[in-house]
């Protein structure tokens, strides 16, 4: 059946077997009307495209998606006229929610480069403000527009300036062609091309389009102008080459048979070109651009693995190490299992993928794959691996056992940490403590010590001195950026359960900006932004997920928390007490809290439930997180009147809140049995302590 | 001479189509009968004072009012050229091509189908005294600069299709007489279609929503429709409502707050928000 269909107005109509119009339909929301009740919205659309209307349901869906990436478009173009600030925080929202619900990047930028920005700073801008708000597809899309300004005015100044001759074989014109590429995406795939050879390749398709032999000719050239206008460096360097090709060949032939042999590249430019590479690639991926950072990708494994594949391997693992400290756990994956298909035999990179295993609760397989790299060479780090993964399942006395286990293992600094955090972890604070001043004695510069020990104090319920400390350790020296990021958002917790929440939402924000695939940093953002009183924009960022990953709990307890705080109890009693048994939420005390916290909303609250949770809690992480299973527990006692539990634990909240005054207005609330307050200041110390 | 433009011999302008035809003698004539007829009545009504009172409000103060719902215009206040350096060159350069008028040809054949014969150039409005379009065909309302639109549109006393149903016009039959109107002569119109339901003591929102009811049922709006022949721009636009409805999105107050500022930096007396 024949029909017309409107991506601005998201619109089909089809046509009965007359020709004649029938129903309108709208792919956005279904509604449907008669053909002869709207003239008046009909006249105003101009972009009516005729179609072949077969399958209702799948041509539907992709006419929604065909209206919201022109959606997307409309709204870029109004951004980048500037618009006021809320306004344009509005809109960058919304331009997210499509991206969320299938609009078109690619079709988008493609249209966006549609010529050189008159203020390409406000992509600049926008992708900034994008970061801020956790759109990080919007951000990406900016961010490329910006990027790519530069070129595209070059390209379309070397277009402009081709004369007109070039153009008469063509049944387009100038303008035509210009808009064909942008429509069919060309320019978008043209502007990256990195060399002469790569964009005359991809002007290919046009040259193929044309149908006359003078036409293909005539495209053929205005290709090899563009891009001999936009990569000239590459033509002087290959007339320089030959010249000098030409000196040598006088004096020497067997040195001009060697250097005209292809192929051939001296160590130390084969190395800076490697490294140049892995730069771009991580660059790529730090943006967010895989589809870019798998191209050079294969570049650079196509230009490596000719012969000798150790260098290909190791290129790939000191991307996969840079993927990792970008919190790109996806892409770290996909560079190391190349390396290990390459080379299944390379410790190194088994570590590593026992390293990656480990960090996405991958358990088991990571004991595996570090016996693997123990097999082929790398006994000690492998050994040191195994036990921290048992330090990561909760198992503390197995991994101390395993560590003390290792020859010499005092004198092994990583190995001293690692001890030091288990006594932490399982509640020693003195011996932890006093392992940590020890590893500070023989190693000044150890950075993770220091952290240690403003975790202890953290934990103590010692703020002040906890962020001293971590504000000497962001001026040290660190083993990787990962490092880095990790201590300056647990510096950013403290500031936050400080009370200090404004520079604690610039220091997340700031992390967020400068790693956009921390999800940690982002949903810490999200938490203080809750906190600060901007609880819709927070939900935005925390949409629900399956953990599949170890930590990926977090996602869902603190969007449970948002949801508590927005009022919709239901939504959020499915989503904790639904997930209550998970393999990943099982051992996290926090999400337990949230459990007892969620049976004791409501009408008719569980007091019993949540009492059967609390006790199984105990040795909580930090101070702030035992507050909270003492106020939960004296909650469910005062529902069951339990007089003697509830004074016993009355008392000792009294005590603490010396210390953490906050904890008084608790008390009170609670003593006055105003439970609504009660639960208010309960989710206060949870998004707190998230 | 049909519906050109100008004469195909001599380029002499003729003006627009519609124009024309609405102008035609008998038309007038038949227009100006009814409304006599309907002066009469509410003269003997003890009217004739509101009668008169509601046709100079309605020539003087009534306009051209179009209803867009946000997603379709934004695309109207989005101005490409003031976004882009060398956008016309690059985009716009060079005389109107083959795909420029298959692009016509297209939205002409939509236009033929739902329209018949005044397919081609009309775009749909309402006449209307307060700057309001009915909200159930879009919630943004652009009143056209009178200038810009006096000698190009013409109404008829109700919808097109409803029309057509209570006068049983079939292809081929004549339109009946005075029942439309060009810009000089809306004020005559108006009085024929309501006359008989003026009232001593009303309002001038009361004669606004004589002219315009609407309770957001398409089938059951009522208005005077205006047809303008040709497009307009955001050039062409005097002042922007927008009027949300329950069911409208917080995607499409969002778009409407984009074209409201959009409007605004062009025009900046012209933007106004309606009533949330």
């Amino acid at each position: 059946m024949k029909a017309y269909a409107s991506k601005s107005a998201g619109i089909v109509m089809g046509l009965d077997k007359n020709g004649k119009a029938t129903l309108m339909t709208s792919a956005v929301d279904g509604q449907q009307w008669q053909a002869s009740a709207i003239p008046q919205l009909m006249s105003h659309i101009d972009d009516w495209q005729e179609t072949e209307w077969r399958d209702e349901s799948t041509q539907l869906d992709a006419l929604a998606q065909q209206h919201r990436t022109a959606q997307v478009i409309n709204c870029c173009m109004a951004l980048l006229e500037g618009q006021s600030a809320d306004l344009e925080e509005e809109v960058l929202l919304l331009v997210e929610e499509f991206f969320q619900k299938g609009a078109d990047s690619q079709a988008v930028i493609s249209k966006l480069l549609i010529a050189p920005l008159k203020e390409p700073w406000r992509a600049t801008r926008l992708a900034r403000n994008s970061l801020s708000l956790n759109c990080s597809a919007t951000a990406h899309l900016f961010d490329e527009l910006g990027l790519f300004q530069p070129l595209l005015l070059r390209f379309s100044n070397t277009w402009l300036a081709l004369p007109t001759w070039e153009f008469i074989e063509f049944d387009k014109t100038r303008s035509e062609l210009w808009v064909s590429l942008a429509e069919e995406r060309l320019n978008h795939v043209l502007l990256r091309c990195q060399s002469q050879k790569e964009l005359k390749r991809q002007w290919q398709p046009l040259v193929f389009k044309e149908t006359r032999p003078a036409a293909r000719t005539a495209i053929s050239a205005i290709g090899n102008q563009l891009a001999e206008a936009l990569f000239p460096e590459q033509l002087a360097v290959t007339s320089a080459l030959a010249d000098e090709v030409q000196d040598l060949a006088a004096d020497d032939e067997e040195l001009l048979s060697r250097q005209s042999r292809p192929g051939r590249v001296r160590p130390d430019v084969q190395l800076e070109r490697v490294l140049k590479q892995i730069k771009n690639i991580s660059e790529a991926v730090a943006h967010g651009d895989d589809a870019r950072a798998e191209r050079y990708l294969r570049d650079l494994i196509e230009s490596q693995s000719g012969g000798d594949t150790e260098h290909a391997v190791k290129s790939l693992c000191n991307i996969a190490k840079r993927c990792g400290d970008l919190f790109r756990a996806d892409f770290e994956r996909k560079c190391l299992e190349k390396a290990l298909q390459l080379k299944p035999d390379d410790s190194w990179a088994l570590i590593q993928w026992g390293d990656h295993l480990k960090r996405t609760g991958q358990f088991d397989d990571a004991i595996g794959a570090f016996r693997q790299a123990g097999i082929y060479g790398a006994q000690l780090v492998a050994s040191t691996a195994i036990a921290d993964v048992w330090r990561m399942r909760g198992e503390y006395e197995h991994a101390l056992e395993l560590y003390h286990a290792i020859p010499d293992w005092r004198d092994d600094r990583l190995i001293r940490m690692a001890t030091a955090d288990i006594l932490r972890f399982m509640g020693h604070l003195t011996e932890a403590t006093a392992e940590y001043h020890g590893i500070l004695q023989r190693w000044p510069l150890e950075a993770r010590a220091k952290a240690g020990l403003a975790e202890v104090h953290k934990r103590r319920g010692e703020l002040g001195p906890a962020l001293s400390l971590y504000d000497q350790v962001l001026l040290m020296r660190m083993d990787d950026d990962r490092s880095w990021y990790i201590f300056s958002l647990a510096r950013c917790h403290l500031l936050k359960l400080s009370g200090r929440l404004e520079e604690a939402f610039r220091a997340a924000d700031e992390l967020v900006q400068e790693v956009p695939f921390y999800k940690d940093a982002q949903l810490q953002r999200a938490s203080i932004q809750a906190l600060l009183g901007d609880v819709q924009k927070s939900l935005l960022a925390v949409p629900e997920l399956t953990p599949k990953a170890f930590g990926e709990w977090r996602q869902n307890y603190l969007r449970g928390l948002l949801l508590f705080k927005l009022g919709r109890y239901a939504d959020a009693r499915k989503l904790l007490l639904e997930r209550l048994t998970s393999t990943f939420v099982r051992h996290e005390p926090l999400y337990q809290l949230v459990a007892a916290y969620a049976y004791l909303q409501g009408d008719q609250p569980d007091a019993g439930r949540a009492q059967n949770i609390l006790i199984g809690l105990n040795n909580l992480e930090d101070v702030q997180a035992e507050h909270l299973r003492m106020v939960l527990a004296l909650h469910a006692a005062t529902l069951k009147q339990d007089q003697a539990r509830a004074q016993e634990l009355r008392r000792a909240l009294s005590a603490a809140a010396k210390e953490a005054p906050p904890l008084q207005g608790t008390l009170l609330a609670l003593a006055r049995r105003d439970f609504k307050k009660v639960l208010e200041l309960e989710l206060k110390m949870f998004l707190a302590a998230a | 001479m049909g519906e050109e433009w100008q004469c195909r011999a001599c380029a002499t302008p003729l003006g627009a189509p519609n124009v024309r035809a609405c102008s035609a003698p008998a038309e007038q004539d038949a227009l100006r009968a009814r409304a006599r007829l309907a002066e009469q009545e509410a003269d003997q009504r003890g009217c004739l004072p509101e009668a008169q009172a509601f046709c100079q409000e309605v020539s003087t103060t009534s306009g051209v009012v179009v209803a867009l719902p946000p997603n379709i215009a934004l695309n109207l206040v989005n101005d490409p050229r003031s976004i882009y350096q060398n956008y016309e060159q690059l985009v716009e350069g060079g005389a109107r091509t083959p795909a420029q008028a298959e692009s016509d040809r297209k939205r002409r054949a939509v236009g033929g189908l739902l329209f018949g014969t005044y397919a081609r150039e009309i775009r749909y409005g309402v006449l209307s005294l307060d700057n309001k379009a009915p909200a159930s065909y879009g919630e943004l309302s652009f009143r056209l600069r009178d200038v810009t639109v006096q000698q190009r549109v013409t109404f008829t006393e109700a919808n097109t299709y409803p029309f057509v149903e209570q006068h049983q016009l079939t292809p081929g039959k004549e339109i009946p007489k005075g029942y439309r109107a060009v810009w000089k002569n809306r004020d005559q119109l108006a009085l024929a279609k309501l006359g008989r339901h003026l009232k001593k003591k009303q309002t001038r929102a009361e004669w606004a929503r004589l002219l315009l009811q609407s309770e957001g049922d398409r089938s059951k709006d009522e208005f005077i429709e205006a047809h303008l022949f040709g497009p307009f721009s955001v050039d062409s636009v005097e002042a922007v409502e927008f009027t949300p409805q329950k069911a409208t999105s917080s995607e499409n107050k969002t778009l409407a707050k984009l074209v409201l500022a959009g409007f605004k930096k062009r025009s900046p007396s012209a933007a106004k928000k309606g009533a949330p």
